[in-house]
């Protein structure tokens, strides 16, 4: 082999080993190109849900604001419409029995047709009042829960136990659900979180309440669970109902917003349940497949 | 050092000197991938610098001369990969006075292993300027080829004077030039 020849069989050797190794440094940068754009993927998608929450509770705080002035302007009329019926009331039963004695006094002088008419309005009025006051109980009933999502200041709170809070609030609101309707509890041990245990109690109750409704036919499993994460106690309630439509699951937890049949529902529990979870510092947050179920988490801080 | 330089070095030689000139060079010294440089890849800058002292021996050039060679080709070489640094200057002192402050930044965010010598500059007017190089690995001759290779590029004659060099004893060398 002639010098020139072995040369170029160095030279060759030498790109060889070069190319091996250029291979290996493209492989090298194809996954951590590859990782890059899985984080990237993963990033633009944390941002995404991060700009969709915080644009929920923007919402929900403006809805809050606009919620507390009204229920304070409805406040003062409601409440001299009340003392005014509660009065009026008082007045009908005084003028009932002046009627009365009237009545009997000049008997003959109330001709038929008067009679008729005092017998229809002494009969009629006392349930005129009943509706008004139901009506009456009904709008401070909205007006309350209202405040409640509305308001900013934290009630009594003092450290509780999680676990038995539910285990409380599921022997009140039992006989409320469908009899056939099956509670599964996975709590696991919980420390104690500084909280309103008769609110979270309030937020359990209605989301019980919402699964139990989820499903259209008796029979349906309910699931709670408890778990630590961090600092941070997570509640979970679920069902296996036919999920929320994608088009009304931003709307959740807005105010009077309900998917149920006009008079079944305030559509105030979620907001509710929402206004207080975000007093407690907390975050609840909505899971939905159409056809496999439903699942809000409740994430409460511990401290 | 990046690998592009060792490459650019391999082909100027193979080129100007032959394949064999280039095995006997690489046969000198202890290199760590036996002179299978990659373009992508980092290698020690000693390995330059005991290249350079081969291919003097080998070659029986001097240094000096060599490296001014080497320089010039590696402008063009860079120039090939990175166009748009060189572009955006229509004249050769505003370009070497980016050097230091524009390219050498843009180099460490390309390549974030990269090792670029300091470099600053007195900038007198568009006809002259002095330069400052400092690097502990000390290869000025080749920023004199460089700045030679940037003044063919931008078609000008330029005068250069090391008037103070690492090599004789100086903190940093400077290079002193003027358009001619």
């Amino acid at each position: 082999m002639s010098e020139t020849d072995n040369d170029y069989k160095i030279a060759y050797q030498r790109e060889k080993k070069a190319r091996k190794r250029a291979e290996e440094i493209i492989e090298e940068r194809n996954r951590e190109m590859y990782h890059l754009r899985q984080d990237l993927s993963e990033a633009r998608e944390q941002l995404q849900s991060n700009e969709e929450t915080l644009l929920q509770a923007d919402k929900l705080k403006s809805m809050g604001q606009l919620a507390s002035g009204i229920t304070h302007e409805i406040n003062n009329p409601l409440a001299y419409i009340t003392s005014n019926v509660h009065q009026l009331n008082e007045f009908y039963a005084t003028l009932t029995r002046f009627i009365a004695q009237q009545r009997l006094a000049h008997e003959e002088e109330v001709d038929d047709e008067m009679r008729k008419d005092l017998a229809i309005i002494m009969e009629d009025t006392p349930e005129i009042f009943s509706e008004i006051d139901e009506g009456l109980a009904r709008i401070s009933n909205i007006v309350s829960n209202v405040k409640r999502f509305a308001r900013k200041h934290a009630r009594h709170r003092a450290l509780s136990d999680i676990n038995q809070e539910i285990r409380a609030t599921l022997k009140l609101v039992e006989k409320q659900l469908k009899p056939e309707t099956r509670i599964t509890l996975k709590l696991e041990n919980l420390p104690l979180v500084s909280c309103n245990v008769s609110e979270i109690g309030q937020v359990v109750i209605n989301l019980v309440m919402n699964a139990d409704q989820a499903y259209p036919e008796p029979g349906g499993e309910i699931v709670i669970s408890t778990r630590t994460e961090g600092r941070c106690v997570i509640i979970g309630v679920s069902d296996k109902g036919p999920g929320i439509p994608e088009d009304a699951i931003d709307n959740i937890f807005d105010p009077f917003f309900t998917t149920k049949p006009v008079g079944e529902g305030t559509g105030l529990g979620l907001s509710v349940s929402y206004g207080i979870v975000e007093d407690h510092g907390g975050k609840i947050s909505v899971a939905s497949e159409l056809g496999a179920g439903t699942t809000f988490t409740i994430v409460l801080p511990i401290d | 050092m990046k690998g592009m330089v060792f490459t650019s070095l391999a082909d100027l030689v193979e080129d100007e000197f032959g394949i064999a000139a280039w095995n006997r060079a690489l046969a000198r010294i202890d290199s760590v991938v036996d002179g299978a440089y990659v373009f992508a890849d980092t290698y020690p800058a000693s390995e330059m610098l005991e290249l350079v002292s081969a291919l003097e021996q080998e070659l029986d050039t001097p240094a000096d001369a060599l490296l001014d060679l080497f320089g010039q080709k590696l402008f063009f070489d860079l120039y090939r990969l990175y166009p748009e640094l060189v572009d955006c200057h229509k004249e050769l002192i505003p370009f070497l006075a980016s050097v230091g402050s524009d390219i050498h930044e843009e180099m460490k965010v390309l390549h974030v292993d990269a090792e670029v010598p300091d470099m600053s500059c007195e900038f007198y007017d568009r006809n002259r300027m002095t330069m400052y190089y400092d690097s502990p690995r000390k290869m000025c001759l080749l920023a004199e080829g460089l700045v030679r290779g940037a003044a063919q590029h931008f078609n000008r004659k330029i005068g250069l004077v090391h008037s103070e060099c690492m090599h004789r004893g100086a903190t940093r060398c400077k290079f002193e030039m003027q358009l001619l």
